[in-house]
C-alpha cells in the first residue's frame, strides 16, 4: 500500500478499477462484481472467495463508480425532498419518516429548506433536477405549476397534474375538535386561522366553517386570531393570543392553529394569570413530541407525520417504478388525543379582572429563538 | 421566445416526462458548435474570447429549451460530486435535526448537496450507510453523535463522536465546563444531595461527560450516591433519549425512597420527562426538586417551568461540521483533530434554592 499523506489530496487518488480487483483475485469481472453489489448471483460465492473479494477491494481502495452506473441505467435511485425548514417538530417527523422507507427500498434523498423564499426555491428545483433526482416529495410546499418530474406534496391542496397530494381529512379533523368542546359546553370558542405561509391554513380554516355551521357553532370574527409569518416557535401564536385576552372578549375556548401557537397561545394566557384548562381550554394540533410534555398536557388533532413521510415515500416510488396509477389526493385520517387542556367550559370566567392585568414578560425573550 | 420546437405538446401527456434536452441540440438551435456552447455555459476560461452578445443568446436558448447539464456526466468527467454525507442517530429528535439544519444553512449557496442516512445508534447500521455513501461518491462525510472506527479516504467530521480517529475532526463541546457550569449553579443554590441521569452506553457523549461530572463533583465536595444515579438503557438495548423513554427512568429515581433535591438530567428529553413526572407525584419544581437539562431544544422553554439547561448549539455546530467538511475538501484547511465548542448555561425557571426540609 502506498504510504498516506495526511493532506485531503487523498480523496482525490485514483480509486481501483473492478478489473484491477478481478486481476488481483485472478477471478472474472463479474464474479467479483456480484460480490461487491451483493447481488442475488453471488450467493452461489463460496463464502471464503467472498472474504477474498472484500479483502482485496478494500486493499485497493476500490469503490464502484457510482455515476458511471448511473449513466449507465439512467438512474440515479435519489429523490429530492423540499420542505420549508428542516430543524422544527413537524418537518423532522416528516423527513424521518420518508428515511425510513426509501432505506428499505435503497433509495437516497437530498434535502433542501428554501425556508419561504421563492427565489431559492425556483433554484432548488433546478439543481436537484441537474442533479438527477428521479422525483420530488415536498412538504408544506407550494409548488408553482406543474414540477418536471414525479411529484408528491405533504400537505399540498393545489390541485397539480404529477403531483399526489397527501392531506389530513381537514374535516374530519375539525369534527374531531369541535365535537370535542362542544361537548365540553364550550360556545364561544376562539379560533386561530394560519397564516398565508403555511399550505394547511386555507383547507383547515374552509373545514372549520363548514364543521361549525353544521354543529350550530358561531364563529365570531372578533374570537378569530389571524396568524402571521412563519416563525417556528410558539412565538407564532403568543402575541395573537395576548391580543385576544387584551380585547376583554369574552372566550372560554381555543382551538389552536398547531402545536406550536397552542404552546405560544397556554403561555400568554397563563401569563395573563388565565388557568388552562380551568379558564380556557386549548385544542392543538400535528402532536408534536413536545405535546404531551406541556404544562398542561396538550389535547390535541394527531397528525401521524412520520407515517404521512412514509406514505409519500412509498408513492412516490411506486409512481417513478410505474408499479400505480397516478392519483391526485391520499387522504389521511387524523385521530383526537385528549390530554389535559380541555375542560369543562367555565362560563363564571372573570374575563375583566385578567384582562391586561399583569405583564410579565416580553415576548422576545419567552421563547427559544429557532436558530442558535 | 415562442420557437419552442423541441418542447412537444404541453399538456398532452401530464404525467410523461420530457426526455432531458442535450447540449447538441441547444448548439445546433443557435447555429454553433457544442465546444462554444459549453464554454459558455460552464464559464470555463475558453468562453472569454466569446461576445457578449452571443453569450446572452446562448443563456436564453438554454433557458428556453430547458437545457440542463448531466450532473452525472460531469460529475464522472471532473471526478467531482459536490455532495456530502450526513449520518445522524435520528432525523425526528430535536438534537439531530438542529444540527442538519445547520449544516443545510451552510451548504445552501455553496453548490453542495448532502444525502442524509440514519444510524439509530446501532453499529451495523452506521458501518453500512457510511459504505452506502462512499459508493454514492460522496466528497466528505459528517456523522452526528457517533463516530466511524476505521479510517476512510476521504475527509470526515464527527459532531459529538468521541474516538480519536484518523482523518476525523470531532466537533465536541467543552463538557468539562458544562458540568462545572450546571454544578456550580446547583451547590451555589444549596443542593447537596443530586441525582443524575447517566447517558446511554450508545450515545457517544456519555463517557465523556460523566467522566466530567465524577471530576467536577469531587472537585466540588458533592458526592455521587449510587442510589441517586440512573442509566438511560432501556431493555432491548437501545437508548432511551426521548421524553417517553425517560419517564420510566425518572420514575425508577422517585422508588428508591432516597432523598434528592436536585437532578441533573442526560438530555433535555429526559429533564422534560422527570419534570412531569415529579409533578404527576405531587411535587413542585423548582420548590421542592430543582431539575437542570442539557442541550437547549426548542422544547426546554415549552415547559412550565421553563428549562434551566446547558445550551450546545447544535444549529452552530451543524454550520461549523459543514465549514470544516468543506474547507477540507476543498484544500483550503489543514486537517485538525478536535474542535472544542464553548457552551453556554441558560438559568430559566426549573432551578431554585434547595428546600430546608427535604423530601
Amino acid at each position: 500500500m502506498e504510504p498516506r499523506t495526511k493532506k485531503v489530496a487523498r480523496a482525490k487518488k485514483p480509486a481501483a478499477t473492478l478489473k484491477a480487483v478481478a486481476e488481483f483475485v485472478d477471478l472474472s469481472p463479474s464474479t467479483v462484481s456480484h460480490v461487491l453489489i451483493d447481488s442475488p448471483a453471488a450467493r452461489s460465492v463460496p463464502q471464503k472467495t467472498k472474504d477474498r473479494i472484500l479483502a482485496a477491494a478494500r486493499k485497493l481502495n476500490y469503490q464502484p463508480n457510482f455515476f458511471a452506473r448511473s449513466l449507465k441505467v439512467k438512474r440515479s435511485h435519489t429523490i429530492g425532498v423540499i420542505a420549508v425548514e428542516i430543524g422544527d417538530a413537524y418537518s423532522s417527523l416528516v423527513i424521518g419518516g420518508i428515511e425510513r422507507y426509501l432505506r428499505q427500498r435503497d433509495f437516497f434523498f437530498l434535502t433542501v429548506a428554501h425556508r419561504h423564499d421563492k427565489k431559492l426555491l425556483a433554484t432548488y428545483e433546478n439543481m436537484l433536477q441537474q442533479r438527477g433526482v428521479e422525483g420530488f416529495i415536498t412538504v408544506d410546499t407550494a409548488l408553482n405549476g406543474q414540477p418536471p418530474l414525479p411529484t408528491v406534496a405533504i400537505a399540498g391542496h393545489r390541485r397539480i397534474n404529477g403531483v399526489t397530494n397527501i392531506v389530513l381529512d381537514h374535516r374530519r379533523a375539525a369534527a374531531l375538535a369541535l365535537n370535542h368542546l362542544v361537548e365540553l359546553g364550550h360556545e364561544k370558542i376562539a379560533f386561530m386561522k394560519g397564516s398565508a405561509a403555511s399550505s394547511d391554513s386555507g383547507e383547515r380554516w374552509n373545514a372549520i366553517c363548514e364543521i361549525a355551521e353544521e354543529l350550530g357553532i358561531r364563529i365570531r370574527p372578533e374570537l378569530i386570531l389571524q396568524l402571521q409569518g412563519a416563525d417556528p416557535t410558539p412565538n407564532l401564536g403568543y402575541p395573537f393570543a395576548r391580543q385576544l385576552v387584551a380585547s376583554k372578549e369574552p372566550f372560554t375556548a381555543l382551538f389552536a392553529y398547531n402545536d406550536i401557537s397552542a404552546t405560544g397561545a397556554i403561555r400568554a394566557f397563563q401569563d395573563a394569570r388565565l388557568r388552562v384548562p380551568d379558564d380556557v381550554s386549548v385544542v392543538g394540533f400535528d402532536d408534536i413530541q413536545s405535546a404531551a410534555y406541556l404544562s398542561p398536557p396538550l389535547t390535541t388533532v394527531r397528525q401521524p407525520l412520520q407515517e404521512m413521510g412514509e406514505l409519500a415515500a412509498r408513492t412516490l416510488l411506486d409512481r417513478i417504478e410505474e408499479r400505480v396509477k397516478y392519483v391526485h389526493e391520499i387522504s389521511i385520517a387524523p385521530e383526537l388525543v385528549v390530554r389535559h387542556s380541555t375542560a369543562p367550559a367555565n362560563h363564571q370566567r372573570a374575563m375583566i379582572s385578567a384582562a391586561g392585568s399583569v405583564a410579565v414578560r416580553k415576548p422576545s425573550d419567552l421563547f427559544r429563538p429557532a436558530t442558535g | 421566445m415562442d420557437s419552442n420546437p423541441n418542447n412537444g405538446p404541453k399538456m398532452a401527456a401530464p404525467i410523461k416526462h420530457n426526455p432531458p434536452m442535450t447540449l447538441k441540440a441547444v448548439a445546433k438551435h443557435l447555429g454553433l458548435t457544442p465546444g462554444t456552447v459549453s464554454s459558455v455555459l460552464n464559464n470555463s476560461p475558453a468562453c472569454r474570447s466569446v461576445p457578449g452578445h452571443t453569450r446572452n443568446r446562448i443563456f436564453a436558448a438554454a433557458r428556453e429549451l430547458k437545457y440542463r447539464p448531466n450532473f452525472h456526466a460531469r460529475a464522472l468527467r471532473v471526478k467531482r460530486s459536490y455532495t456530502i454525507g450526513v449520518i445522524t442517530g435520528d432525523i425526528g429528535d430535536p438534537y439531530g435535526s438542529l444540527v442538519i439544519s445547520g449544516i443545510e444553512h451552510y451548504l445552501q449557496d455553496r453548490r453542495f448537496f448532502y444525502l442524509t442516512m440514519v444510524h439509530r445508534h446501532e453499529n451495523e447500521s452506521l458501518a453500512s450507510s457510511s459504505r452506502l455513501l462512499l459508493e454514492r461518491g460522496v466528497e466528505g462525510l459528517i456523522t452526528i453523535g457517533t463516530s466511524i472506527t476505521q479510517p476512510l479516504p476521504l475527509p470526515v467530521v464527527a459532531v459529538a463522536g468521541h474516538r480519536s480517529v484518523e482523518g476525523v475532526t470531532n466537533i465536541i463541546i467543552n463538557h468539562r465546563t458544562a458540568v462545572l457550569c450546571a454544578l456550580q449553579h446547583l451547590a451555589e443554590l444549596g443542593h447537596r444531595e443530586i441525582a443524575f441521569m447517566k447517558g446511554p452506553a450508545s450515545s457517544s457523549d456519555c463517557e465523556e461527560r460523566w467522566r466530567n461530572i465524577v471530576e467536577v463533583a469531587r472537585e466540588l465536595g458533592i458526592s455521587l450516591r449510587p442510589g441517586l444515579i440512573v442509566e438511560l438503557n432501556r431493555p432491548d438495548g437501545r437508548g432511551a433519549l426521548t421524553p417517553e423513554n425517560g419517564s420510566p427512568f425518572a420514575m425508577e429515581l422517585l422508588s428508591r425512597d432516597l432523598p434528592f433535591t436536585a437532578l441533573f438530567a442526560y438530555n433535555d428529553n429526559s429533564a422534560i420527562a422527570a419534570v412531569r413526572v415529579f409533578r404527576d407525584a405531587g411535587l413542585r419544581v423548582p420548590e421542592d426538586i430543582s431539575v437542570v437539562g442539557f442541550d437547549d431544544i426548542q422544547a426546554a422553554t415549552y415547559t412550565s417551568p421553563m428549562l434551566t439547561t446547558v445550551r450546545q448549539p447544535l444549529n452552530k455546530m451543524g454550520e461549523i461540521a459543514s465549514r470544516t467538511i468543506l474547507d477540507r475538501i476543498e484544500e483550503r484547511g489543514e486537517y485538525v483533530p478536535e474542535i472544542a465548542i464553548e457552551p453556554e448555561f441558560v438559568v430559566r425557571q426549573s432551578t431554585g434554592p434547595a428546600p430546608t426540609r427535604r423530601r
